[in-house]
């Protein structure tokens, strides 16, 4: 496992006081939460930002850290000397069972959380379990089409002797036909096992649509751009175009312009109210590389009184 | 549990016209039944009934209230400015959405 510099992470010195590292904790969290920035890596910024704080905010955890990274290097490979936290009490700043933290972490904190595992299970009590939550990333034609994922999950888990470990498990998750970005899938009792017999949580997928090069999903909606030839726009006629759920033949309207939405009702995600699949019209340009080509263009120019600058005043 | 690779899970889709209750929402969020009646109160979720006791949610308030949840305590700024952000944030979505090339 590997050393993690957290007082690098939050980018303040080994010396900095409590209200330093508050200070540079919130300016990074607002930076870089995932629910504020959407940029791809945020989310995993924001893991390590929140890990450091959670021991550098705590008295306890910070002396104990420090005393055990003595000498460490960030990324250097990381052992905890035999018996180091024998010192160490931890009493308050636990992090919930939802968080998920390095191993890193885990090695030096993650006997508090144990503790406190331990002592509810012990107790006469009843709990449902915690609900869980992971992302699911899909293309756009399962959602047509419906299919079947399969996920790993992580989780805690309380294992015969009541303590706390992180295992993994494998899933089969069938996707409804018609499922939307941004939505959940809810599976009940998926979640964590109940405490004294009571139910389990359930577990939830949010629902993302791996990028498309041709579609773009809006809610239910989806959009392709359509290459059309300039006579195809403005003559109008029968052209292939593809679509999530195949090729249809689609009927362009003479004189239509650039950019032009043709919407095909119902032919969007089939949802239990299908959205629709708007095909914008991109008008391509003939290359002028032959002379041919050219003969054709400067007919044009001579026959259309046509300015494209018209509505600039020039 | 056991290993569950060769079992088909099959779960159903929160979509528009799925309601929720509160008791969804406090174990969604893993928060108490006082933080839900507090994001009402602030404004972020919204109701489609007025009986505290069996309060329906509209689906959407899910994802809004863990969201709300979530910057509250990893931002460690109040509910009020919780409001403010996730509103701006709502913006910028529909700005997004009709950004260039995208108008109706």
């Amino acid at each position: 496992m590997e050393y993690k510099d957290y007082y690098k992470i939050l980018g303040v010195e080994r010396s900095a006081s409590a209200d330093d590292i508050k200070a540079a904790y919130r300016k990074l969290a607002r930076q870089n939460h995932p629910d504020i920035n959407k940029e791809k890596g945020a989310e995993a910024r924001f893991k390590e930002i929140a890990e450091a704080y959670e021991v550098l905010k705590d008295p306890e955890k910070r002396a104990a850290y420090d005393q055990v990274g003595q000498g460490f290097r960030p990324g250097q490979e990381f052992r905890p000397p035999p018996g180091w936290d024998s010192g160490f009490e931890f009493s308050g700043g636990d992090p919930g069972e939802g968080q998920d933290f390095s191993d890193f972490f885990e090695s030096l904190f993650g006997r508090a959380r144990q503790g406190r595992a331990r002592r509810a299970g012990s107790a006469e009590f009843r709990a449902r379990g915690q609900d869980h939550h992971a992302k699911i990333f899909i293309d756009l034609p399962d959602s047509y089409q419906g299919a079947t994922r399969i996920i790993t999950l992580r989780g805690a888990e309380l294992d015969e002797n009541g303590q706390v470990r992180m295992r993994e498990r494998q899933v089969s998750v069938s996707i409804p036909k018609g499922v939307q970005p941004g939505q959940m899938i809810r599976l009940s009792g998926q979640g964590s096992p109940g405490i004294g017999g009571a139910a389990a949580g359930d577990l939830y997928l949010e629902v993302e649509f791996n990028p498309n090069s041709a579609y773009r999903v809006e809610g239910k909606d989806v959009y392709l751009d359509l290459p059309v030839a300039p006579w195809e726009a403005a003559l109008g006629g029968k052209v292939k175009s593809p679509t999530p759920s195949g090729v249809v033949d689609l009927t362009i309207p003479a004189n239509s312009g650039q950019g032009r939405k043709l919407r095909l009702k119902g032919r969007g995600i089939p949802a239990r109210e299908p959205g629709d699949l708007y095909v914008v019209l991109q008008i391509a340009l003939p290359p002028g590389n032959t002379p041919e080509a050219q003969r054709i263009y400067r007919e044009m120019e001579q026959k259309l009184a046509f300015n494209p600058r018209q509505s600039l005043g020039v | 549990m056991a290993e569950t690779k060769h079992e088909i899970l099959t779960g159903w889709v929160v979509d528009e016209f799925t309601e929720v209750t509160i008791d969804d929402l406090t174990r969604f969020c893993s928060v108490r039944r006082e933080k839900i009646v507090e994001l009402v109160s602030e404004g972020i979720i919204e109701p489609v009934n007025r009986a505290e006791r069996d309060w329906r949610f509209p689906s959407r308030s899910l994802s809004r209230a863990g969201r709300a949840v979530r910057l509250e305590s990893d931002l460690e700024i109040n509910l009020h400015a919780v409001a403010v952000i996730l509103d701006l944030l709502d913006q910028i979505d529909r700005l997004r959405r009709q950004g260039p090339g995208r108008e109706a």
